[in-house]
């Protein structure tokens, strides 16, 4: 009875209402047609992973790891220099996700044919930022255009893209534009030194936050790599001028980012001044973070050191060279956290001194070799096998060679002794 | 000798060294006959290996077991392979020294030969104590001993030898009824048999008591022990409430094996000697026990001595020790967890063998069916073992007119 009411109750309806309604939805329909154009056809993907594409450059997020990998067009003149990679999206999140949006694009240049399916791109060429929280239309308004910094060495790789969007399930993506390099941007933010410094973008990306254009990693010169010592992040540490004292049950200490390349690393050279006081050793763990995995216990380093009795800093060696040479290797080297693994408990004499840690080209290993600590775990993804195990086995027989001659000559003895005893009875 | 080890060989060196730098050599009467043979050789290794503070720091001698986080930091000393050997070093002596008693206790030149070879080439034990790095032999040179007392008639050297090796391992007091049985020399009056056995028996229980008594006298023996774990009265509660589903019939079975041992002795019946008596009970309480108890892979190692010694009465044993070794195998393999019957052992020699995986994980993905599964394999095996223990029973209790 009362659908039949309410169908009376539109027919009732002043014939100009009903025009007007009529019409709308004519216009309605006509939008949606023009949105879905032969014109819009272009803004097709390469590829697409776990995103639902809706057509006319929109997806929607339908599962892990969600990306497109694009083709990047270059309008710009062969003698200008500065560029800027412009990519046209519109992120659009759930009314109330909140978060910052991090996404990721990772390019390399374009592949020969034989390689045009392949979807892996070099982890050492990327560019991280996130799109920040926002509570009304106009950060999101500006979301539609990402205009970001290529250097001359990003140049040559920039003819395709891979467009992650991390840790957002409920998002999905208008392609406004196939992305182009273009010459409008700044000048200064182009050159021939590969980007590092975040905040020297800060000027020209203030509309997104934690960017970090990962060019390749930093080579380690022969002579070392400092890690910069003055912006380390405490946890249960309290920062006391330039020392730290222990404030709770987890404390450990995260490094800046680092960036370097693994492949010249032979280890860490790390030199930290320790609390005076009656505890016998130390106990670290050290994280590494690589362009892999995040700080995971499976990637880390126990380390156990002796206290000084002369109070003098601590000084050890970690060798982490099987990072490159046992599989699967990495390449990069993003950030280290050191933990204090034993700290005997919340007091004013658990004061410690940020570490000074310095990054050891392989060149340079033999001299450090002494510093390694005896006691020492590395759990660690990598595994040596084979050949390359056997090759360790007996690096460590060498580490104790009084020990190992001793042994061969006493099995040899014991072997011949038998040998004559049994032919003697024969 | 230096490349493989257990997480239980560390443990049982750092509570050693912890005694030693503590001065605490007074303080244990756990096994203490295995403590102070192994607290002399730490002695030696501290003579022999420079040793850092760190390597065996032990924060709580109450939480003495090692975490394999520790254990892992003692693998990577430098000098872990001379570690591991010293630590050994006594076991290889104990272990040459039951192979020079088997030698003297059989007199058959040609089954003398035979024992020795099961003796030294023997998977349970060569596992037990190179392998697994378990002080089992230290016990077992006293038992034989005590076996080698018996056969040249010295009764009380043989309780005092027994005594001592009660202190080895706490599972050698189930011998004790065998001996003092087997002590009973039935061509002897009664009340005769009545003063030496006595006498044995409180040679025995002096032996067995006086470390207690000394040690809580002159020093503190609750060290490494936890308080917080006090499971005396609930064992025994347990134990005579059917807790346990095997404590009933070992009991039978044991006490079927002490009439046997009396049985045996009589001038009128068998008419065994002491030794044989004592041999052959013994051999078979470890089959009783462990027909019910498959605890850890290394226990397996105190079955070997008393069947090797029953060789010199007789005893056909090279065919069922055959058999036991494949099943005993064949059983861990399949009933091992990550770190016992795995190369894990092997971590000494590299880390990389730590969790690279063991025989039941491939089991699983390869073998198993649904009705062959993992847990009835083991089950299948377990009864094979027993099966192979009650064939060794058999030609144990088989005596041949040669006997």
């Amino acid at each position: 009875m009362k659908y039949q009411a309410g169908m009376q109750s539109v027919r009732d309806l002043p014939v100009f209402f009903r025009s007007s309604v009529i019409l709308l939805l004519g216009l309605l329909v006509t939008t949606h047609c023009h949105a879905i154009e032969p014109g819009n056809a272009h803004l097709e993907p390469l590829r697409v992973n776990s995103l639902d594409n809706l057509g006319a450059g929109q997806f929607t997020v339908s599962g892990n790891d969600p990306y497109l990998v694009l083709a990047v067009e270059d309008q710009t003149s062969e003698d200008v220099v500065a560029r800027d990679l412009v990519l046209a999206i519109k992120v659009n999140r759930d009314d109330n996700d909140v978060r910052d949006i991090p996404l990721e694009i990772f390019y390399r240049s374009a592949p020969s044919a034989a390689d045009a399916n392949a979807i892996l791109f070099d982890p050492l060429y990327r560019i991280q930022f996130s799109i920040p929280s926002t509570s009304d239309d106009s950060a999101a308004a500006e979301d539609t255009l990402i205009r970001l910094p290529v250097s001359a060495e990003m140049l040559p790789l920039a003819r395709q893209l891979r467009l992650d969007i991390d840790s957002c399930r409920r998002c999905s993506i208008e392609l406004m534009a196939m992305p182009v390099l273009d010459s409008s941007g700044p000048e200064q933010n182009s050159g021939s030194q590969p980007s590092q410094d975040a905040s020297q973008l800060d000027d020209q990306a203030t509309s997104y936050q934690n960017l970090r254009i990962i060019n390749g990693a930093r080579a380690i010169p022969e002579s070392g790599l400092d890690v910069d010592d003055s912006a380390w992040t405490l946890n249960d540490l309290q920062a006391i001028g330039a020392f730290a004292m222990v404030s709770g049950n987890d404390p450990f200490l995260v490094s800046p980012i680092i960036d370097a390349a693994i492949d010249d690393l032979a280890g860490l050279l790390i030199e930290i001044d320790a609390p005076n006081g009656n505890q016998p050793n130390f106990d670290f763990q050290l994280f590494y973070a690589t362009e892999k995995h995040n700080f995971i216990e499976s990637a880390s380093s126990y380390i156990r050191v002796g206290s000084k009795a002369d109070g003098a800093p601590l000084l050890f060696f970690v060798p982490l060279g099987f990072l490159s040479t046992q599989a699967p290797s990495v390449k990069l080297l993003k950030r280290l956290r050191l933990d204090i693994a034993n700290p005997v408990e919340t007091s004013e004499e658990q004061i410690w001194s940020p570490p000074k840690i310095a990054l050891v080209s392989k060149l340079e290993s033999a001299n450090y070799q002494d510093l390694i600590p005896g006691q020492l775990i590395h759990n660690k993804l990598q595994r040596s096998s084979k050949r390359q195990l056997l090759i360790d086995i007996l690096a460590r027989f060498g580490e104790d060679i009084i020990f190992s001659i001793f042994y061969v000559l006493l099995l040899a003895g014991v072997v011949t002794i038998t040998m004559r005893k049994f032919r003697s009875n024969q | 000798m230096p490349f493989f080890a257990h997480v239980d060989l560390f443990s049982e060196y750092r509570r050693i060294f912890y005694a030693i730098d503590n001065d605490l050599i007074l303080a244990n009467s756990h096994r203490v006959v295995t403590y102070y043979i192994e607290m002399f050789f730490a002695g030696l290794t501290k003579l022999l290996v420079p040793i850092a503070d760190t390597t065996f720091y032990l924060a709580d001698p109450q939480k003495s077991t090692s975490s394999l986080q520790d254990y892992f930091l003692f693998l990577q000393d430098p000098y872990i392979y001379r570690y591991l050997f010293l630590f050994k070093l006594p076991y290889l002596l104990f272990d040459l020294a039951v192979a020079g008693i088997i030698w003297r206790f059989v007199d058959s030149p040609n089954l003398k030969r035979i024992a020795l070879l099961l003796w030294l080439f023997n998977p349970l034990t060569l596992f037990a104590t190179y392998i697994f790095g378990r002080f089992e032999v230290i016990g077992i040179f006293f038992l034989a001993l005590s076996a080698y007392q018996l056969k040249l008639h010295r009764v009380w050297m043989a309780s005092i030898w027994f005594g001592i090796a009660l202190h080895c391992r706490e599972i050698n007091l189930l011998f004790t009824p065998f001996l003092l049985i087997a002590i009973i020399d039935f061509k002897d009056h009664f009340i005769k048999n009545l003063l030496v056995v006595a006498g044995c028996a409180a040679t025995t229980g002096v032996l067995f008591l006086f470390p207690d008594w000394f040690l809580a006298k002159f020093g503190d023996i609750n060290l490494f022990v936890d308080p917080d774990v006090n499971h005396t009265s609930g064992t025994i509660n347990k134990l005579f409430s059917l807790g346990y589903y095997w404590f009933f019939p070992v009991v039978f079975g044991l006490a079927a094996l002490a009439i046997y041992t009396w049985e045996t002795g009589n001038p009128a019946g068998a008419n065994a000697g002491h030794a044989e008596r004592y041999v052959v009970a013994a051999a078979i309480s470890m089959f009783v026990y462990f027909a019910f108890n498959v605890h850890s892979v290394h226990y397996a190692a105190w079955l070997v001595i008393f069947p090797i010694l029953s060789i010199q009465f007789g005893r056909k044993v090279v065919l069922p020790f055959l058999v036991l070794f494949g099943v005993w195998v064949l059983l861990w393999l399949l009933k091992t967890d990550g770190g016992v019957f795995t190369p894990f052992l092997a971590a000494p020699l590299s880390m990389e063998f730590v969790n690279t995986g063991h025989f039941p994980t491939y089991f699983m993905r390869e073998l198993a069916t649904e009705d062959i599964s993992l847990h009835r394999s083991i089950q299948i095996m377990r009864t094979l073992f027993a099966v192979a223990m009650a064939f060794f029973c058999y030609r144990l209790l088989k005596r041949s007119a040669a006997s």
